[in-house]
Order: C-alpha cells, then sequence, then structure tokens
C-alpha cells in the first residue's frame, strides 16, 4: 500500500482542523523538512499512532500506549481553547492506496472532556475506524478487517525496518550481535518454511526406522539378541547425538573464543605497544624536566654572566684601546705638566740656606752664604729679606686625578684579557641555550607523537585487563580445540561401534526384510539429511544475496564521497553464524570505522534486506524520523538519491535542505512531494504551548 | 506469507547434495519439477513433500503421503 496523506486534528503540536494539517504524498521521496523542535517527530508520531496506537516519549525512549499517553495526545492549544464541559479530540487521518487501486481510509480518535481547569475525563482508549472508498463514497468496513488491512499497510515482522527513528539504526542492526543477520535471514524470508520440512523429514525417519528395527527384530533368527542390540544400537544413537551436540556446543565456544580473541589480537598490540610508548615516554619526561633545568641554569647564567663573565663589557674594545689611548695621552701629559712646574721652581744653590738660617741672617744683617754684610737698607739685607718672602711654587693641577685615573687604568688592565674572550664565552652561552632548547621541542615533540599514538591505542586502564582477557581467551581456545579433538575421537568410536551392532543386528535376519519399509528408511533419512542441507543452502544464498545488494547500496550511497571506505562482508564462522563486517579492498576489517561509515553499512544492510529478497519496497512505503540525525552532512546526499531510487514510496522527516541553498540538491532525487515544516511559536518556549501549532507549507521545486 | 512450490524445489534442486544424489542416478536437475513425474522414489517423495507442505497439510498427513507414495512405488516396481 502507498500512502496518499495524512491529516492530523489537535494531534499533538498540530493543532486545528484536519485541512490546515495535510500532507498529500506521491510516489518517490517525500520530506518534511523542518528544523529541531518544528514537529517531525511528532508527524512520525501520527503515522505510528494511527497504525499501532502508540507514541514515542522521547523522556522515555520508548514508545507507549495511548491508555497511559491519555489526553497528552491532545493539542494543549485544543485545550487552552476549550470551555469546562467542552470534549475536544486529537484525529490521525490516513489515506492509503493499494496496487490495485482500491483507497482506505484509516482514522484514530481520542476524546476528553474537560471537567475543571487542568481536569479533564479522557477516553480509556482511542477508537480505530477504517473505511474503504467505494462508488464516490467512503464505507465503514467491519473491524474484523481492520488488521487485514492494516497488515498490508506495514506488516508487523518488516515495521521495525521500514518505519524507524534515525536514533533506533544503531539497534536495529547490531553488527556485533552474531546472530542479527541469522534473525534478519528468519524474519525476513521463508526460510522457516525449511525448519518446517526438516522436521517432517526428521519424524518420518524416526518413524521409519523405528518401524525397520522392529521388523529385523521379527525376522531375526535370535528375536531376543536382535532386541537387545537394538537396544544397544539405540544407545549407540543416543550417545552420538550427545557427542554431535556436545561437539556443536564446542564449535560455539571455540568460535566465541576465537572472536574474542580476534577481537582483543589488535588490542593486544595496543596494550603492548601502550607500555612500550608509557616507558620511552617517562625516559622522555625525565629527560625533558632535566633539559628544563638546564635551560633554567643557563638562562640564569647569562644574567650572572653579565658581571661574572664581564659580558656588559661587550663591544668596548674599542672604548677600552681609547682609554688606554688616552690614558697614555694624559701621563705623558701630566708628566710633561709636571716636568714643567718643575722647571719653573725658584732653582736655589745646592747649599742653599733654610729658611730659619735666613731669618738669622736677617736679624745678623749679615750673609752666611757668602759672608759679607748686609745691613739694613742695604741691597744685599733686602735680598736676603725676599728670600723670605718669596711665595709658595703654585700647584701645577686645580684637580689632578692622575692617581685614581692610574688606579683605573691598573684595574682595567686585567679586564684588557676578558674582553678578549666576550664574544665567544657569549656565543658560547647562547648556542648552549639554543641547542638545550632545540633538544626540549624535539623531546616535546616525541613525548606528543606518544600522546597522539596513545589516543589511538586503548584506554589506558584496559591494558591490563585486555592482556589478562586474551591470555584467557586464548587458554580457553587451547581448551576447547582439545575438547573438540577429544569428542571427536569419542564420537568416531560410537560410530564404529553403530556400524558393528547395526552388521550384527543385520546378520541376525533370516526372514525377506519388507522392501517398503527398507525404502521408507532410506527415503526419510535421505528426505532428513536433504531438507538440512537445503535449509543451509537457502539461508547461504539470502546471505549471498543480501551482500551482494548491501554493497552495491552501500557502493551507490557513497559515490562521490572520497571519505568513505570499505565494503560489506558477512563472515561465515565455524558454527555457521554470518557476521557483518566492514573491510577494505584487501579484505582486511576496517578498525574504527566512523559513525556516519557505521551508520551508511547499517542502513545499507536495511535496505538490502527491504529490496533484496521480498521487495519490500515495491509494495509498502518507508517512514523514517530524521534518518540522517547521526550523519555527517557529505554522507546524507547517497542515502537520499539511493532511497528515492531504491523505493517505490518513501516519507521522510528532516532537518537537512533546511537552508534554501541546499534544496537545490532536491531536483537530483526521485523526488515526491516536499514540505516545510515550523512551530508557530518559537522552538523551546516550552512555558507557553497554549498557542503551539505548526505551519506547513509545500516546497514547490 | 504464500508457500511458493517451485521455487522450495528448485532450491533443493540447487543443494549441491542432492546434485550428487541425482548424478549418481544420472538424472538431470533441469528434467525434475511438479508436472513431469520422475522413476526415481526419492525425487518424487521430495516433491511429495513440499506438494504437501505448500497445501499446508499437518506434520502427520505429509508422512502419511509421503508412505503411501514409498509403499506404492516399491510395489509396483
Amino acid at each position: 500500500m502507498i500512502i496518499s496523506s495524512i491529516s492530523m486534528k489537535n494531534f499533538q503540536c498540530y493543532s486545528g482542523e484536519h485541512e490546515s494539517n495535510t500532507l498529500h504524498f506521491s510516489d518517490g521521496l517525500n520530506l518534511i523538512i523542518g528544523d529541531n523542535g518544528g514537529g517531525k517527530s511528532k508527524l512520525y508520531d501520527a503515522f505510528y499512532w494511527v497504525i499501532h496506537n502508540q507514541v514515542f516519549q522521547s523522556d522515555q525512549r520508548q514508545m507507549i500506549n495511548t491508555r497511559i499517553y491519555k489526553d497528552n495526545l491532545i493539542s494543549d492549544k485544543a485545550k487552552a481553547d476549550c470551555q469546562i464541559g467542552d470534549t475536544v479530540s486529537a484525529e490521525v487521518t490516513l489515506i492509503v492506496t493499494s496496487t490495485g487501486d482500491k483507497k482506505y481510509k484509516l482514522e484514530r480518535i481520542f476524546k476528553a472532556t474537560k471537567l475543571a481547569d487542568r481536569e479533564w475525563e479522557a477516553d480509556t482508549d482511542s477508537t480505530m475506524l477504517i473505511s474503504e472508498f467505494l462508488h464516490t463514497k467512503w464505507n465503514l468496513l467491519p473491524s474484523a478487517k481492520y488488521s487485514h488491512i492494516i497488515n498490508r499497510v506495514i506488516p508487523g515482522h518488516i515495521k521495525p525496518y521500514m518505519w524507524f527513528q534515525g536514533e533506533q539504526v544503531d539497534s536495529l542492526m547490531d553488527l556485533a550481535d552474531s546472530t542479527a543477520l541469522s534473525q534478519v535471514v528468519n524474519l525476513l524470508s521463508d526460510i522457516s518454511d525449511y525448519d518446517d520440512l526438516i522436521s517432517i523429514a526428521t519424524n518420518g525417519a524416526s518413524r521409519a526406522n523405528k518401524e525397520l528395527k522392529k521388523h529385523k527384530s521379527t525376522i531375526s533368527s535370535d528375536e531376543a539378541k536382535s532386541k537387545s542390540l537394538n537396544t544397544q544400537l539405540e544407545s549407540c544413537d543416543n550417545n552420538i547425538d550427545k557427542l554431535n551436540n556436545q561437539i556443536d556446543v564446542c564449535d560455539q565456544q571455540i568460535e566465541t573464543a576465537k572472536l574474542k580473541v580476534e577481537e582483543l589480537i589488535s588490542k593486544v598490540d595496543d596494550a603492548e605497544a601502550k607500555a612500550k610508548y608509557k616507558s620511552k615516554k617517562k625516559v622522555l619526561k625525565d629527560e625533558y624536566n632535566s633539559l628544563e633545568k638546564q635551560l633554567l641554569n643557563a638562562n640564569n647564567n647569562s644574567s650572572k654572566g653579565l658581571f661574572r663573565k664581564h659580558w656588559v663589557l661587550k663591544n668596548i674594545s674599542p672604548f677600552f684601546k681609547k682609554f688606554d689611548d688616552k690614558y697614555k695621552r694624559y701621563t705623558i701629559k701630566h708628566n710633561e705638566k709636571v716636568n714643567a712646574g718643575k722647571a719653573n721652581e725658584i732653582k736655589l744653590p745646592l747649599n742653599m740656606p733654610r729658611p730659619v738660617h735666613v731669618e738669622q741672617m736677617i736679624e745678623d744683617e749679615s750673609c752666611y752664604v757668602c759672608g759679607r754684610s748686609a745691613p739694613k737698607g742695604s741691597e744685599a739685607h733686602e735680598h736676603i729679606i725676599s728670600l723670605i718672602k718669596r711665595e709658595p711654587a703654585k700647584d701645577i693641577f686645580e684637580n689632578d686625578f692622575s692617581n685614581e685615573f692610574e688606579s683605573l687604568y691598573n684595574n682595567n688592565l686585567r679586564y684588557g684579557v676578558a674582553i678578549d674572550g666576550i664574544d665567544e664565552s657569549i656565543k658560547n652561552n647562547f648556542k648552549n641555550i639554543i641547542d638545550i632548547k632545540n633538544r626540549l621541542t624535539k623531546t616535546a615533540n616525541e613525548i606528543k607523537e606518544i600522546d597522539s599514538q596513545f589516543d589511538i591505542l586503548i584506554e589506558e586502564d584496559k591494558s591490563e585487563d585486555i592482556l589478562g582477557s586474551y591470555k584467557q581467551h586464548t587458554e580457553n581456545k587451547e581448551k576447547f580445540d582439545r575438547n573438540k579433538t577429544k569428542l571427536l575421537r569419542e564420537l568416531e568410536i560410537a560410530l564404529k561401534e553403530k556400524e558393528d551392532i547395526q552388521s550384527k543386528i543385520d546378520n541376525l535376519v533370516t526372514g525377506e526384510i519388507d522392501k517398503v519399509k527398507e525404502a521408507a528408511d532410506f527415503i526419510f533419512s535421505n528426505l532428513e539429511k536433504l531438507a538440512k542441507s537445503t535449509k543451509q543452502h537457502v539461508f547461504e544464498s539470502i546471505i549471498s544475496e543480501l551482500e551482494e545488494f548491501s554493497n552495491e547500496i552501500f557502493k551507490d550511497m557513497t559515490e562521490k564521497n572520497a571519505s568513505i571506505k570499505g565494503q560489506i562482508k558477512f563472515k561465515k564462522l565455524a558454527n555457521g553464524v554470518y557476521i557483518p563486517e566492514i573491510v577494505d579492498s584487501d579484505g582486511y576489517i576496517i578498525n574504527s570505522p566512523n559513525d556516519s561509515n557505521i551508520i551508511l553499512v547499517k542502513l545499507a544492510l536495511i535496505m538490502a534486506i527491504l529490496t533484496a529478497r521480498a521487495k519490500w519496497s515495491d509494495n509498502y512505503s518507508l517512514i523514517s524520523d530524521a534518518p540522517t540525525s547521526k550523519m555527517a552532512e557529505n554522507y546524507t546526499f547517497g542515502f537520499y538519491k539511493t532511497l528515492s531510487n531504491r523505493f517505490k514510496q518513501s516519507i521522510v522527516t528532516t532537518y537537512d535542505f533546511l537552508e534554501d541553498d541546499r534544496k537545490e540538491a532536491l531536483n537530483k532525487f526521485n523526488i515526491g512531494k516536499v514540505y516545510q515544516i515550523e512551530p508557530s511559536s518559537p522552538a523551546g518556549d516550552s512555558d507557553n504551548r497554549s498557542d503551539l501549532s505548526v505551519n506547513i507549507r509545500e516546497v514547490l521545486l | 506469507m504464500a508457500k511458493d512450490r517451485n521455487e522450495m524445489l528448485q532450491y533443493f534442486l540447487k543443494n549441491k547434495e542432492f546434485i550428487t544424489i541425482l548424478e549418481n542416478e544420472k538424472i538431470c536437475p533441469t528434467s525434475i519439477s511438479f508436472s513431469e513425474p520422475s522413476t526415481n522414489l526419492l525425487v518424487e517423495a521430495m516433491k511429495k513433500m513440499i506438494l504437501s507442505y505448500c497445501l499446508d497439510d499437518s506434520n502427520l498427513q505429509t508422512q502419511k503421503k509421503i508412505n503411501a507414495l514409498i509403499s506404492s512405488e516399491v510395489k509396483n516396481s
């Protein structure tokens, strides 16, 4: 059945009459575009409610029944507009068309009456009505036909795959669950028919075999012995069955352990690598700390070196030389000046009298030098007096710093040697600092590299668990392998024993064996084997078909998306169970594919299930609420394209294509109808939902 | 879901184990159909089993039909 339209009246946020809340659909991809909180999920709820009488309660993450949800189904606005005593109803009407052009109307209604403010008397449950359009009018069908019609809209067993929400995709197809594919095959194919055939053939074989044994006993030369041998044979058969069951269990255990070991083996490598990296990181960290100290010291030494190593004197060599020159020039000039001063001093005779003697000579009026008299008033007396009045020699220098300059010069002399080595010393110091810094950067990069390796490895605290678990599962596998070898040996012995007993029974037979009984035993035992092997063949055919279709769809979906890698491979385990894997072109499992990639694989599998075998996609409408919600934007195009190409009709609510410039892309799809929906009051304004409604606008491309 | 007897027969005929049996009996799998009776009892028993199952016969009814076929074929041979 294809869905022609849905209309809602006062259903959750879709307040108002049916006319203002109607969406028509056609073949192809029908899109309902809306932002978060725009009413998309409530629209999905409307589809679900009309068929299944359930809505999704987001806080509990589950579908709940009308009986529990009650008047919450009715629009707050409709309830707010109600007067006490008024009755208001939530209604959803779905018009569907069958391939034979029969048209059905499915209506669900839930009523409540306002008793007082915030007090409602609601129906205990909703009411379902289904009508068929005949001769220009709708004719109500008897309720006995409802389940048949509903099943034609969406059969119960494919509902989870045809009607789903984006967040349900993960749980629909659990890639880690080894029984997931078997369940899907069982659910979506007629493979269970072969279980019925196996049951018929097995029962027939058992019955025919008993009949034949009984018959052989009756025509035996020693009936008692024959019966005894038959009892032994029965016991032997039971033992063989038991051993076969044990071997099956053993196979499963081996497979489980093997899967665990395979799953852990990469993690074990990670864990070992992690340990290696950890130790390397410790060495590097120590080195880093040591280098940091060295750098600190080197920087400190740079400050101290200014004085200790006389770096402050860097570039003063010319000044030093200038000073040296000037000092030398100064000394020369100083000496010259000193000498000149000395030259100007009064040169007294060698045996010149001392001042005390001069005073005495003045007093004696006699010259002690020449021995002549020098009476007062005489020229000789005046000359002797002049000797006494002689002014002391004037200082040559006003300020004589010669001693300081000399001291300074002598002090500076010792820096002379140091000045020569300053450049080299500074150069060596900074070379050392740069070297330490380079080593620090190198070590930091190596630590960073190790940290980045850590990110792609397992979590640190799981390393030990993983190593322990790996050891345990490896030991388990070896134990199960040994057990299986032992069981196979026992089975071989039991089969030989059975053959011997059978031979002894046959040897006792004297009369002619009933050909019908013999033929029945032969035919039924062969039918049993064939039914079992045919079931396996059917299963493998479906699996192979599914794998092929999944990859075909996956390829379509990932076209033009370089970021998507791999293909889907159904790996057969020793116990016959298949598990889906994402492998690269060489068949190696892709570890840690991104979320979008996983979702696409799952959607490809679901679409393959729906399109490959039973052609559900041709007969039923796929309805999904935000199927791309967990996908990155560049992954969605392939999905929509595939959906529009592979399904006769799909109805999808989405926030993709919300921007007008993205809507152009829709022209590349096989598009049905496109609607844009938006709440009449801003999303998130939860305080006042009493005026909330949804505006529905058809987008014409 | 309606049972498709021809589809079921085709699956049996594609079963390698059955193909080996047919080869030993020199029977061509393509010659086997519901409209053409076979001289091989196993082939006829298998067809009977599928037919009876597709008619929604009970487990026991199907076994009886196969037994009747075996009995008739053996007695006529």
